[in-house]
């Protein structure tokens, strides 16, 4: 199936799904109708975006420290019909999958449920192309999804821990009108 | 890979410049829009977005037809020691398309302040109801950007 393949290779690529994510969370961080409103949108991009620095902190030591798994179509040269270039950093954990995770996570763990929902169906979808094109064995998709849920539920209790901070920083930039 | 780091950040310029407009238009910030009709707002969003998507995919094609690809972070964290090196292309790394990503929302959020003052520069806030303490981008849907600038440093002034 070339066509299912081309569409397996564009999602699963290193730009589109991020990039969409990114842009929603663009049009969440400007758009709003009332204040309270505002408040919601920029908590949860707040959220979402710590959490997905907390993940790929999480995804680089994890790299540094842990074992350094050939990539499906490394290992198995034989066995994997890779339909992307290959990469030559370790396969295990997927960081990809685990940033598309936090993303979504970060927006569904705030009242914003459904908008939520909608990314996290796009990271699984991102996390099944991966594995499809021959990058990523299925467990390290798996491990990069709950790194990401994991970051971002530590986002949301680190945003509310350090309370005061999250606030200075949107007041700070409602003054200089960016929030 | 410079061509391709352009290329990105021309393609999330455009597309961050399209989401902008077609927010703006959507929630009636007016001071931050380009057009006086929101319908106009939407047309140009959306051939901004779906532009840049295609430009980037159809013409500047980011995928190499190497075997093997890598990212400057690869080269200084594993070095040029691969085996496959003969059929090897470079692309994004996760950390270089978030720097470029950053810079290009930075060009495109300066662009929708600087067009939409330019436009709307005729717009008179305080003939417009605007609530003095309204803060943020909400003061932007009666006022544009440098007009907000300008209210607030005449404030700190008195």
């Amino acid at each position: 199936m070339p066509i299912f393949d081309w569409l397996m290779r564009l999602v699963g690529d290193d730009y589109l799904i991020f990039t969409i994510m990114a842009l929603i969370l663009i049009s969440l961080w400007v758009g709003f109708r009332s204040a309270s409103q505002r408040e919601l949108n920029q908590r949860t991009v707040l959220c979402a975006a710590f959490g997905v620095g907390l993940a790929c902190a999480a995804i680089h030591l994890f790299m540094a420290f842990g074992p350094d798994r050939l990539r499906p179509s490394d290992a198995y040269p034989a066995l994997v019909n890779l339909l992307a270039y290959g990469r030559g950093d370790p396969s295990f954990p997927s960081e990809s999958v685990a940033v598309a995770f936090a993303f979504a996570t970060g927006v569904w763990l705030s009242k914003r449920g459904g908008l939520g929902a909608v990314m996290l169906l796009m990271a699984a979808l991102l996390a099944f192309a991966r594995v499809y094109v021959g990058v990523h064995y299925p467990l390290d998709v798996v491990a990069g999804a709950a790194i990401g849920i994991l970051s971002s539920l530590a986002a949301q209790g680190l945003l509310r821990l350090f309370e005061p901070v999250p606030t200075w920083l949107l007041k700070g930039m409602r003054r200089i009108y960016l929030a | 890979m410079l061509k391709l780091a352009l290329e990105y950040f021309l393609f999330i310029f455009l597309a961050s410049l399209g989401v902008l407009q077609i927010v703006a238009s959507y929630d009636n910030l007016r001071g931050l829009s380009f057009f006086s009709r929101p319908t106009w707002g939407y047309i140009f969003g959306s051939l901004a977005v779906v532009g840049g998507f295609s430009w980037f995919y159809i013409v500047a094609n980011p995928h190499p037809e190497v075997a093997y690809a890598i990212t400057f972070g690869d080269i200084f964290h594993y070095g040029w020691s691969n085996p496959k090196l003969a059929d090897i292309g470079l692309i994004m790394g996760e950390g270089e398309c978030v720097v470029f990503f950053l810079l290009a929302l930075v060009c495109a959020l300066l662009t929708t302040f600087l067009i939409s003052s330019m436009v709307k520069s005729k717009i008179a806030p305080s003939q417009r109801g605007v609530h003095e303490g309204s803060v943020g981008l909400e003061a932007l849907r009666e006022m544009t950007f440098f007009q907000a600038v300008r209210r607030s440093l005449r404030k700190r002034k008195e």
